[in-house]
């Protein structure tokens, strides 16, 4: 009978024997003997079979224990990762002893430093095992942290060898010592691997390594002290941003009624997550409250992470989504009434040029990746020409330079639905995720968030009239405002910013049918647009009808 | 045999399918309909005994009109003189 029971021991099994098989190869490092060579190499094959065993025991144990709990499964997955790394430890050591069959002179390799590699690897084996049955934090780190060491010393050897084979001499045995090293070295990256998978168990989801040190500074920064094991992690897994974002509960003592405080951890490039911080600060000026308090910030060379106050409260897809028609209305009447408001708290008399086919041309490779068939290649109906998706961008981009809307405001930059959060308890509009937040054309904006609306993947009559809905509320929006500054142009570019969201949503719809509906009406509004004489632009009229569906 | 296709779809208002409408009836009174898409080219010669088929449909606010054309293509006249059949003693 299939029992976790089995799967633990076997595991435990494979740990014993790959950490056997490191000292095997430690020891045919000093001492050439062929009796453990032939060991290593029998092993191998060994290991590979529990490999294979563990793996079909973590698959069988999932689809047998229905009832397993997120931990339970996490622990599987962990042990399902762990092995297969464990494994390809073992097959490094096979190639290290291999690769010493081609020194001619095996003493060359006592002159280099190896032994430090193997004080650095064969402490990480009696961990595994404890920090899966006791979630100790410290321990796992201990084992992420021997690939940064492995790699410092491969540096240091690497550096020698090449030091040594500027001397021209023993330049075979040299680069087959160069193998060694590097067999060594990846054996570091799969215990990284190993490392991050035991922190995944603890902490409930996949967090890397970088990103956990950033996580703890930040919330060390933020005076969090309790210990990070008995943090609520809660990752963002739809997110596309590139960034690691997650919810963080901490603080919270159920014994005493004492609520958790919820923050948002966001973790990445420093690049994107400083950009975001500034534009948090921006916001805060221009309607302090709006967006989330940053409440700490930390930064290294490769990794930034920050902190934010996490806003309570429906994202506006999740209000028009959702059955609660006083919602709908309370939230729609703040979001009308908060979008010109901020407009014009922000507003310069600076001309904002049109930016759409350039954003839009810039996406383009991604969308052919995943779309490659959908775009219209030039066609003929007879006499007929029909211009190709190549033509009908030219012409736009061309005419795009002929417009701009009259003023500047600061606008949110990925203005989708599920970036608006309403509050219900204080009646207000919140932004979040304001990384692109910059000044420009407050059409763009109004375009991205009437395509988010139309590419929820929610086919249901009530539900898609409640979409079709808000979106006719965003349209009158857009239209009162472009009436009361005497925007011009206001329907040429809501044309031309609408096309550029409705190519690029198709990004992440892997639904052909669905993308297919969407490229249609991007290619039917390039067309429209670039039929568009320059003198006709005021009198261009958008047809409503394309943000329904 | 091989088959050779055409297939386009797009959004367009009606004046735009007016054109293309137009360019298609054009076609059928010279007999030869040409269309082309993606660097492939098929060409049709409508003449003879044609079949047309026009379906409309509306269900609620979705409305459907298609308009199909079929024939056989009439096999042309072998080039060659007919085969005389000779008889010799």
């Amino acid at each position: 009978m299939l029992t976790f029971h089995n799967l633990a021991e076997n595991f435990r099994f494979l740990v014993l024997e790959v950490a056997d098989q490191v000292e095997a190869t430690h020891a045919y490092l000093g001492l050439a003997d062929p009796v453990l060579h032939e060991r290593i190499v029998s092993r191998d094959d060994h290991i590979d079979n529990l490999k294979v065993l563990l793996e079909n025991l973590c698959f069988a144990t999932i689809h047998a224990q229905r009832n397993y709990n997120k931990q339970q499964i996490n622990l599987i997955r962990a042990r399902h990762t762990i092995s297969v790394n464990l494994e390809r430890i073992a097959d490094f050591c096979v190639n290290i002893i291999r690769q010493t069959g081609f020194l001619k002179n095996r003493c060359i390799l006592d002159e280099f430093h190896w032994e430090p590699f193997f004080e650095e690897i064969r402490p990480c084996f009696p961990l595994i095992i404890p920090v899966l049955e006791h979630n100790d934090l410290s321990k796992a780190l201990v084992i992420c942290q021997a690939e940064m060491h492995l790699d410092d010393l491969y540096k240091q050897a690497f550096d020698r060898v090449m030091g040594r084979l500027r001397g021209g001499r023993e330049v075979e045995d040299l680069v087959t010592l160069i193998f060694i090293f590097r067999y060594l070295e990846r054996i570091g990256d799969s215990l990284l691997n190993i490392g991050e998978a035991l922190l995944a168990a603890i902490i409930g989801e996949k967090i890397k390594i970088t990103q956990f040190d950033a996580l703890q500074k930040t919330l060390s920064g933020a005076g969090v002290r309790e210990p990070i094991n008995r943090i609520n992690y809660e990752s963002y897994l739809g997110t596309r941003s590139g960034c690691n974002i997650s919810r963080i509960d901490s603080g919270g003592d159920p014994r005493h009624g004492k609520p958790a405080r919820s923050t948002i951890f966001k973790g990445g490039q420093p690049k994107k997550i400083k950009r975001e911080r500034e534009n948090l600060a921006a916001w805060q000026k221009i309607s302090p409250g709006l967006v989330p308090q940053v409440i700490s910030f930390h930064e290294e060379t490769e990794q930034a992470a920050m902190l934010v106050e996490f806003i309570a409260g429906p994202t506006m897809d999740e209000v028009v989504l959702g059955h609660d028609p006083a919602l709908l209305e309370h939230a729609f009447a703040t979001l009308e009434e908060t979008l010109p408001r901020l407009w014009d708290l922000s507003k310069t008399d600076i001309p904002a040029p049109s930016q759409a086919i350039a954003q839009l041309l810039d996406r383009l490779d991604r969308i052919r990746l995943i779309h490659p068939r959908l775009f219209r290649g030039s066609a003929r109906l007879n006499e007929r020409d029909i211009e190709s998706f190549t033509i009908l961008s030219r012409k736009a981009a061309d005419l795009e330079k002929e417009v701009a809307a009259p003023c500047t405001v600061f606008i949110h930059g990925d203005c989708n639905a599920n970036n608006i959060v309403f509050n219900q308890a204080n009646r207000r509009i919140h932004f979040i995720d304001v990384y692109r937040s910059q000044p420009g054309d407050y059409l763009q904006d109004m375009a991205v968030l009437l395509v988010s609306f139309f590419r929820l993947p929610v086919f249901e009559a009530g539900a898609r009239s409640r979409l079709n809905q808000a979106a006719a509320r965003i349209h009158r929006l857009a239209a009162s405002y472009a009436a009361a500054n005497h925007d011009q142009s206001a329907s040429f570019r809501l044309a031309l910013h609408l096309a550029r969201s409705f190519f690029t949503s198709v990004r992440f719809e892997l639904n052909a049918r669905f993308a297919r509906e969407m490229l249609m009406r991007g290619h039917y509004l390039l067309e429209k647009v670039s039929l568009t004489p320059p003198g006709q632009i005021p009198a261009f009229t958008m047809p409503e009808e394309i943000i329904y569906y | 045999m091989a088959e050779e296709r055409f297939s386009f779809e797009s959004y367009q208002d009606t004046e735009t399918i007016r054109s293309y409408l137009e360019s298609l009836i054009e076609g059928i009174g010279k007999q030869r309909l040409l269309l082309a898409a993606e660097g492939k080219e098929i060409e049709l010669n409508p003449a003879g005994l044609l079949r047309i088929t026009v379906n409309a449909r509306r269900k609620g606010d979705k409305n459907r009109l298609s308009i199909e054309m079929s024939w056989n293509e009439r096999k042309k006249k072998s080039a060659e003189p007919d085969k005389i059949m000779e008889i010799s003693s």
